[in-house]
Order: structure tokens, then C-alpha cells, then sequence
């Protein structure tokens, strides 16, 4: 038997193991009962993994249920990391060749950011099918990978309407920085322009959550954990016509040949007319039937990314900016289109009666600033007195020209108060229309202020003073014949003319017309917004609109409009010729039709394309004919040389 | 001795078959720790299963080697209990010069693992003699101090540091740092229920305390070691292998809760997160697949083993036979406070297995065999 001693000792050691034993219970305690749901919260979040499920895109259709832009599956080759990083590099060599890309891009593309750990990487999509036979025969070769079909973008009408839909690409660093865009990935494809952009959120639908089991090396274990699946992007049906759409940007490509065939007798050189846009427009209810810019591009070079050659085209001055959407963001001087305006502005300010006289010189002096040069009629005879609507028809500058002075005296006898700047800006210029494509120009009104700036930026571009001049008479008599410091857009003009046509509703114009899910439920309607109004009587207004009516018939359109059955179907319009120094004249043509009760609207500008009724007046004519079902006869004529 | 067994069973006499040893067996002993040991099993199954089956192989490979080494345990505890412990006083320096001789042989011939050489390889086992070291220390020390004639003077006290400090040494330079501290608790146990007076244990521990800092200030100890033992300390540095380690074998214990997730349900430990989970860190399993409750039932057992040692070395007829068990009974507990302890970040991670449960052959069957001997002394108290 023990010692007495020894049976204190072993008692003490007992009673450190049985202390050790607390002390490991008390630990286990804590760990499992009072922390347990915070380590089993570890325990799930170390074997789930969160995958983004892409939703898949909405469809872009027009008002007809026409496709526009759809998706479509292509082959596209994946590599799983973890497989091929057990393999030499030799592999990644052998799938660089097979896919013909530099070995370096294809590391670069494996070593993205954009995908986890365990998530195949697409290094290439769009890949021929005897690429893939190719791997599906010689898997052992290629460890780690795997080719499938992918959605991508496709535009099953080439470049139609390719400035509407836009195009979509990878979200810019400037983009993901951006609140709009919470919740976006780099890498993420996304609208860049169009209703590719404008309408994203739709067309985007919801993406899904799919949680994938990995054990401790990141392998995955099991794919399908948990899935929330993406909810499928809605379509966007455009108030597009796609038939509209091609008849305008056919016409506006043979108005843009035919111009350029045509002798610009000022310079003896043909006209370059190097780009136009057109727009056709319900005035009702600011449905936008088509809508053109020419030069243009195809959206679906965007889906691959441009190609070298792509991208050189397009940055290719000589390209004319294919990417510029000149209806929304070009900025013109309106020229003599405007004249409708300014006319309604005079009425409305009393400086102009229906039932008045004007005097239609050969050129015009200002009574307070005799010492410059006169400013000239386009028209290099006395014409003697008319109304306002053969000022109007025949589009004389000398009848306007003294309501720019009006304003002028307006001006300085009221505290230097932009009476016509006002006026104008109640009928839609100089803001932009809120037409639902971004990228869209306000345009300018513009006043003293503008004036200073132009006055800036043209000193920071010759690097030398020049004299700082106030708002001057001249000003707006440039101004009230659509000249001078004045710019629009095609897109507000269609607007303006819109307004003239639905009985003065400044109307917010519009590309999409409803929003759907793919199983057709509606999901929102794009209903007629109004802007604002012309400050105009009905009687004014019916007399404008009948005014117009005289351009094509007598007027200087009327020789573009030879042959056309005005009687049956009366159009209403204005010719334009806008001068921009070191240019060749812009060429505008605006009508609307049936001018009884009007259905359409359409604008056209020519860049570099001459007078009014040279270029822009025959395209307008081609595109009425292809809306009301008419026959035309042969090539497009230029018109003749009238403003 | 039959005054002596007259004065325990007061009014009896025993027959002659009473006395024969193999009647006293300790069952709830041998049942504790066989129930530990099937434990165990179970817990290397679902340890291996789901890595072994993902690489392809067999999943029941670890498992039914596991159950090998069961039963060669089990012989190994039936031949360490029927030996009478007397002959291993005489045979102890055999044991321990062979022993000696193998760790040397160890670190020329043995096989590297784990940045470590601490055993041979022999028809696809690996035997460590690291592990079979304990016993034998167990067994000379035991040997020794019984052998001498009341309290240890100091020149016992130093013999015996001697004794033990050559495996100590032996086995540190493998580096098998877990041993070493077992080794030197086994010492330090036995000399203390030798009766060695407090100073020369305070001497002894200065002693140690000296050699431990000189052993870190000139980098005897490795660094990997020295980032295990201190990664506990600081849990916010979670670069190293060791933080990891510790906060996967944190979570798998704790997200059993109170009563475990369930056999071969468990997360962390199917998906491989918790690294040697078969060996050092089986007890993650337990936490996690049986939870609070089945960690508890866990320690339980391995309290009842540690109280059959200490009831034992109490009714031992021999000090020997005491300082055997008391020796025993100190390799388990220092080895279960270490391993359960580091589990669950409250002691340093060293590379120390669990009795009975860690998977590997040499381990289980030294631990049976401390059990075989625990039983040797429990049968002979009356004889």
C-alpha cells in the first residue's frame, strides 16, 4: 500500500487533472453552447461559395413585333483554373494556337479578377464548331477544358435603327463608380448607348444567386447547392417601325449621294455632305417612327468587342464619327426651318399681325446700327410687300430680319430683358427634349452670356485677345432667320414642328412605347408627356400650319415637291439653308402630313448638302411617299436652289 | 501478506482461485477504453471517408487499418497485463537501452514526414518509437524510484532527470516537441509521487525553464514550432498556417452546438477544412458531428480511465506498481489537456495525438499497452 505522503500527492495531482478537465469543459462551453451560431455561421460561409447567375437579356422589338435585338447562343470555350494549374504551361499553349490568340492574352484573360477561384473562365467565345470538335476529341489534352453555349447580343437587322438600340459592352471603371450602376461587376455587359442603355434596368432582368459546396482547396463539390434562379430581362417594344425605319435611312443615304453628286455652285465643288439624320415623328402623341444618322455602325461588332479594324473605322476622321447620333446630338443653326418660330414668337409678342403687311427688300439696314454692311434676302431682288405667310413660303429674310431688331429695341428699353430667348425656350429650344436615348444635346439659346463664352473659348483657341463685344441688333437679326449663334438638333426640331402640327403641345418625344415581360404582361407603358406649349392662338397656330402648306405647292420646296399629289395628300413644311462659316451650307427640310389633320412629322438635315430644297426637301418628299404607300419614279432628284 | 488481505476483507479468508490475477481484471477499464478506441474508429471513418473518396481511393482505407491497430492493441494490452509488472523492474533497462537505440537509429535510417524524421517505415506502417519511449520511461522510472529506500535524495533526484533527459533530447531533435513535454510530465509525475521534496522539484523546474530558453534563444526549437506554440496567443495574425488551422478547428467545434451535427454530417470536416484531422485534430470531429454533448461523453471516458489509474496506483501492493500507474495516468492526461486543449485554442498547437482516437498504429498501441500495464498492477494488488 501506498504511503501516507504519496496519498497527498496523488490527491493534489487528481485534483489538477480534474481542474484540467474544467478547464477543457468550460472551453467546450463556450465554443458550443454559448458562440455555436456564430461558428456555424463560419462553418457555412466557409464551404459556400456565392456564383452570379446572369439573367438573360430582354429582346428589343419595334412597334410591329419585329426583333431588333435578341440573344443567340455561341460555342464558347472555358477554363477551369484549378484543373490546368495541376498542367504544364504547354497546355495554355497548345489552346492559344488552337484558338489563334496570342498565348499572353490568353493568360491575362485567366488570370481575371471577374471569376472565383473555382469558376470556369471563358477565354473565348463565338468559336468555330470544328474548334470545339477539335476539343470534345482530344479532352486529354486539354485538362481543365470545356467549351458550351453562351448567350450573346444579336441584331437581326445588321445596323438598322443602330443608333436607337445602341449597343452593349463592358461596364467602365467611370460606370461601376457610379450609384446608377450599384451592384454591377466589373466585366458585367452592359447598354453603353440607345435603348440598349436607356432601358438597361429592363432589359437586364434580376440575376440570380446559385451557392456551390467547396471543400478546404476551393474544389467544388457540389455545383447545385442552392440556386435562386435570374429572372429573364423584359422586352422594350420601341414605337420604332422598323419598315419607317428603313425607308428613312434609305432615303437619307440616297439624299446624302445624291447631294454628293451635286455641283455646289458657291465653291464649284461637288457638296461633301459627309452625314445627315432624319427623324419621322407621330405629333400626337411623340412616338418616334424612326429615327436615322447617318454615317452609321453595327451594334453587333460590339458583341466580340471591335476588332483593330473596327476600332479604326470608326476613330477614322474620314469616318465622319459612325458612332455620333447627329438627330439627338448634333448641333446645326436651323437656318430658315425656324422661321415658323420666330414668326409664332413675333405674334405672340405683337410684334407681327395675321393680317399685316411686310416689306420684302432686297436687304435689310437696322435703323440703329447704319454703318455695317446690310443684312441680305437670300433672294437678291425687291419682292415688294406680303403677308406673313408668303414671307413664310417664300421664305424671305428681310421680313424677319425686323423682328430681331423689335426684339433688340425690346432689349435695351427693358433692362436688357431676352424676350425671344424666353419665348423660345417655352417652345422646347435650348433644353433638351428628354427624349428617352441619353447622350442627347440641349442645343443653345442664346444670349450675352453665351456670347462671352464663344468669345472665351475662341480666344483659348487662337491664343490672342479679341475685343469683347456686347449683345449686339445683329445678333438677333441673325437669330430671327435661324442663324447667328443659334443651334438645334434635328430631334427638337421634329419636336418644334410637332408642337405646329398637334396644335401647339411641346410633346416629349420618345423611342420605346411599352415595357414587357417575355410572356407579354405589361410591365409599363410609355404614355404622351407634355413639355410645354407654343404661345400661340389656334387661329395663329391654323395659320402658320396653312402658311407652310404654301412651300411645297408654290413655295421654295415646290420644285422637290413636282409631281407629289398635294392635293390628296397636303404637306406643310419649311426649307432651310443654314451657313456655317468655312462650311458648305446645311441642308434642312421640315414638313409634316397630311397638313389637314398631320400624322407625321419629319425632319431631315444634310451636313455640307447645299440649300433646303436642294437635299434635305427630296428626302423628306422620299420618306412621305414610302408612308403614304405612293410610288415614286426613279433616283432622287436634288431640288432645286432655293432656300 | 495473508494478515494483510485479512485486515481488507475483514472475516473472510480467500480461496486460491480468488487470488489468481486474471479474476481482478479492471472491466470498467478495459471497457472505457475500448469504448474510446471504437470511438475513435468511428471518428477516423468520418475523417477520411469524404477526402478519400473525392481522391478516388478507397474511403474505408483509414478506417480498416485503424481497426488493425485496434486489435494488435488489444493483443498488446492482453501480453503488457498478464506479464507480471514485477519482471519489467529487471527488464526495464533493457527496454530502455533498446529504445534508446532506436530513436538514435531513427534519425539515420527513419522516414521524413512533416518536416520531421520520427519513424521507420516497416511493410507499409510506420512505427514511431518515440511512442513506445513513454512506456518505457514510464516503466525504468517507475523501476528506479521503487528501488530506492525512502525519500529521494538529490543524486536520486538527478539520476532520474538523467534517465528521462537522453529520450527527452532524443526525440526533441526529431522534432517531436508533443513527446518531449510527455516524456517530461511522465518525469516529473513519478518523481513527484516518489516523494521527491519541493525543492528539488523547484530546482528541477528552474532547471527546465533555463534549458527551454536556451533552447529558443539559440533556435534548437524550429520556427514553424515556435509559430504553432505562440499562434494561440495571437489569433488576429491569421496568415499563418497555424492561425488557420486553429480558427477552422475553432469553427468545427463550435458549430456542433450542444448536440453535434451529426455522424459524417459535418461540414468542416468532410470538406477537408480542419488539416490532420484524422490524427492531432480528431477531435474536431467529435465536436462537430456530436457536439457539446458527445465532447462531453468523450471526456467522461477518458475521466474514467484517469480514475481507475489513480485507484489503482492507490490499492498498488508495490510502489512500483503505484509510480506504473501514477506514470500511465499522467501520459494520458498531459496528452488529452494538450490535444483537446489546442483544438479549441487554450494551449499551444504541438503535434501531440489523443489517446485512444488519433488514428496511427504506434500511438493506439501504446496507449493499450499503458493500459495492459494499468491492469498488470490492478490484478497483482492482491498477490
Amino acid at each position: 500500500m501506498t504511503q501516507p505522503r504519496t496519498r497527498v500527492r496523488m490527491k493534489v495531482l487528481a485534483a489538477m487533472v480534474v481542474f484540467m478537465f474544467a478547464a477543457l469543459t468550460t472551453r467546450l462551453w463556450f465554443l458550443q453552447v454559448l458562440a455555436a451560431p456564430q461558428f456555424a455561421q463560419r462553418a457555412n460561409s466557409n464551404q459556400i461559395r456565392e456564383v452570379t447567375v446572369e439573367p438573360i437579356r430582354g429582346d428589343i422589338l419595334d412597334r410591329t413585333g419585329s426583333v431588333l435585338a435578341t440573344n443567340t447562343s455561341t460555342l464558347a470555350v472555358f477554363v477551369d483554373r484549378q484543373e490546368v494549374a495541376k498542367n504544364d504551361a504547354s497546355e495554355m499553349a497548345r489552346l492559344a494556337s488552337l484558338l489563334h490568340q496570342p498565348r499572353k492574352a490568353l493568360l491575362d484573360k485567366l488570370r481575371s479578377k471577374r471569376y472565383l477561384a473555382y469558376q470556369p473562365v471563358p477565354v473565348a467565345t463565338n468559336i468555330p464548331n470544328d474548334v470545339a470538335y477539335y476539343l470534345g476529341e482530344h479532352q486529354e489534352q486539354f485538362p481543365g477544358v470545356s467549351f458550351q453555349p453562351v448567350p450573346i447580343r444579336q441584331y437581326p437587322k445588321g445596323d438598322l435603327a443602330a443608333h436607337v438600340i445602341g449597343y452593349e459592352y463592358q461596364i467602365t471603371q467611370k460606370e461601376l463608380d457610379s450609384p446608377q450602376y450599384a451592384g454591377y461587376q466589373p466585366g458585367d455587359v452592359i447598354g453603353q448607348s440607345g435603348v440598349e442603355a436607356s432601358y438597361q434596368s429592363y432589359l437586364r432582368g434580376t440575376p440570380g444567386v446559385r451557392k456551390v459546396q467547396v471543400d478546404a482547396a476551393g474544389k467544388v463539390l457540389d455545383p447545385d447547392y442552392w440556386e435562386k434562379p435570374a429572372t429573364h430581362g423584359d422586352d422594350v417594344i420601341l414605337s420604332i417601325d422598323s419598315k419607317v425605319q428603313q425607308l428613312t435611312e434609305q432615303s437619307l443615304a440616297q439624299g446624302i449621294a445624291a447631294a454628293r453628286a451635286t455641283i455646289d455652285t458657291t465653291t464649284g465643288l461637288h457638296f461633301k455632305a459627309p452625314a445627315g439624320a432624319a427623324v419621322v415623328m407621330d405629333p400626337k402623341t411623340g412616338q418616334v417612327l424612326s429615327l436615322a444618322s447617318n454615317p452609321t455602325f453595327d451594334p453587333s461588332i460590339y458583341v466580340d468587342g471591335p476588332s483593330k479594324q473596327q476600332m479604326a473605322y470608326l476613330n477614322d476622321p474620314a469616318s465622319n464619327q459612325p458612332l455620333l447620333d447627329r438627330a439627338l446630338a448634333g448641333l446645326y443653326p436651323p437656318g430658315s426651318t425656324f422661321k415658323p418660330f420666330v414668326a409664332a414668337a413675333a405674334l405672340h409678342d405683337k410684334f407681327a399681325h395675321l393680317n399685316q403687311q411686310f416689306d420684302c427688300p432686297a436687304q435689310y439696314l437696322p435703323p440703329d446700327d447704319v454703318t455695317d454692311p446690310p443684312f441680305h434676302n437670300w433672294n437678291p431682288v425687291d419682292s415688294g410687300f406680303m403677308s406673313l405667310a408668303q414671307a413664310l413660303v417664300v421664305s424671305c429674310d428681310t421680313v424677319f430680319y425686323p423682328f430681331g431688331e423689335d426684339y433688340y429695341v425690346h432689349y435695351i428699353n427693358h433692362q436688357h430683358d431676352p424676350l425671344m430667348q424666353r419665348d423660345l425656350i417655352k417652345m422646347g429650344f435650348g433644353q433638351r427634349t428628354g427624349i428617352d436615348i441619353s447622350g442627347e444635346s440641349s442645343g443653345i439659346v442664346p444670349d450675352q452670356a453665351y456670347k462671352m463664352l464663344v468669345h472665351d473659348r475662341l480666344e483659348q483657341a487662337y491664343h490672342r485677345k479679341l475685343p469683347k463685344y456686347p449683345w449686339f441688333p445683329g445678333d438677333y437679326i441673325n437669330m430671327s432667320i435661324g442663324q447667328g449663334y443659334m443651334l438645334v438638333t434635328p430631334i427638337q426640331m421634329a419636336v418644334a414642328y410637332s408642337a405646329l402640327a398637334n396644335g401647339g403641345k411641346v410633346m416629349q418625344p420618345h423611342v420605346a412605347w411599352k415595357i414587357q415581360t417575355p410572356d407579354g404582361k405589361l410591365v409599363k407603358e410609355i404614355k404622351p408627356t407634355v413639355t410645354g406649349h407654343l404661345p400661340l392662338t389656334p387661329e395663329q397656330l391654323n395659320y402658320l400650319r396653312t402658311a407652310l402648306t404654301g412651300v411645297p405647292a408654290v413655295g421654295t420646296a415646290a420644285p422637290a415637291f413636282v409631281g407629289f399629289p398635294l392635293s390628296q395628300i397636303p404637306v406643310a413644311g419649311k426649307t432651310g439653308t443654314a451657313q456655317i462659316s468655312g462650311k458648305q451650307d446645311t441642308s434642312w427640310f421640315c414638313a409634316m402630313a397630311p397638313a389637314n389633320n398631320p400624322k407625321y412629322v419629319v425632319a431631315v438635315m444634310l451636313e455640307q448638302a447645299g440649300h433646303g430644297a436642294t437635299s434635305a426637301a427630296p428626302v423628306v418628299r422620299r420618306i412621305l411617299e414610302g408612308l403614304f404607300g405612293l410610288k415614286h419614279n426613279g433616283p432622287l432628284n436634288t431640288g432645286s436652289k432655293q432656300d | 501478506m495473508a494478515q494483510l488481505d485479512a485486515a481488507a476483507f475483514p472475516g473472510r479468508t480467500r480461496t486460491l482461485s480468488e487470488r489468481l490475477p486474471l479474476r481482478h481484471v479492471d472491466v470498467a477499464l478495459v471497457a472505457a477504453a475500448l469504448m474510446l478506441a471504437v470511438y475513435g474508429v468511428l471518428m477516423v471513418y468520418s475523417a477520411t471517408h469524404r477526402s478519400q473518396a473525392v481522391q478516388g481511393a478507397d474511403p474505408a482505407y483509414f478506417v480498416k487499418r485503424q481497426a488493425v491497430f485496434l486489435i494488435l492493441g488489444l493483443i498488446a494490452m492482453a501480453v503488457a497485463a498478464i506479464l507480471n509488472y514485477r519482471v519489467l523492474r529487471l527488464l526495464a533497462p533493457v527496454f530502455y537501452i533498446f529504445f534508446i537505440l532506436l530513436l538514435i537509429a531513427v534519425r539515420k535510417f527513419g522516414s521524413a514526414r512533416l518536416g520531421a524524421q520520427r519513424a521507420f517505415s516497416i511493410a507499409g506502417f510506420q512505427l514511431s518509437p518515440s511512442l513506445f519511449m513513454r512506456i518505457t520511461l514510464i516503466v525504468t522510472l517507475a523501476a528506479y524510484l521503487s528501488s530506492l529506500k525512502g525519500t529521494p535524495r538529490l543524486r536520486h533526484v538527478v539520476r532520474a532527470v538523467v534517465i528521462a533527459t537522453v529520450p527527452i533530447l532524443l526525440v526533441f531533435i526529431q522534432p517531436d516537441l508533443g513527446t518531449s513535454i510527455i516524456l517530461a510530465t511522465i518525469l516529473v509525475a513519478e518523481l513527484v509521487i516518489a516523494g521527491t521534496r519541493a525543492r528539488h522539484l523547484v530546482a528541477l523546474a528552474l532547471v527546465g525553464a533555463i534549458g527551454l530558453f536556451g533552447a529558443l534563444h539559440y533556435h534548437v526549437i524550429k520556427d514553424f514550432q515556435v509559430q504553432r506554440l505562440t499562434a494561440f496567443l495571437d489569433q488576429s495574425n491569421s496568415s499563418l498556417q497555424a492561425h488557420y488551422t486553429l480558427q477552422q478547428s475553432e469553427i468545427a467545434i463550435g458549430s456542433g452546438g450542444i448536440d453535434g451535427r451529426g455522424y459524417l454530417k459535418g461540414s468542416q470536416t468532410n470538406l477537408a477544412f480542419v488539416p490532420e484531422q484524422q490524427t492531432d485534430f480528431i477531435f474536431t470531429v467529435v465536436g462537430e458531428e456530436f457536439g457539446f454533448i458527445g465532447a462531453a461523453v468523450l471526456l467522461m471516458l477518458f475521466l474514467l480511465v484517469l480514475w481507475r489509474a489513480y485507484r489503482i496506483a492507490l490499492t498498488s501492493r508495490d510502489p512500483f506498481g503505484t509510480y506504473l500507474a501514477v506514470g500511465v495516468a499522467a501520459m494520458f492526461t498531459i496528452q488529452i489537456f494538450i490535444n483537446v486543449g489546442m483544438t479549441i485554442g487554450i494551449m499551444p498547437i504541438t503535434g501531440i495525438p489523443l489517446p485512444f482516437l488519433s488514428y496511427g498504429g504506434s500511438a493506439l498501441i501504446a496507449d493499450f499497452i499503458g493500459i495492459g500495464l494499468l491492469l498488470n498492477v490492478h490484478m497483482r494488488r492482491l498477490s
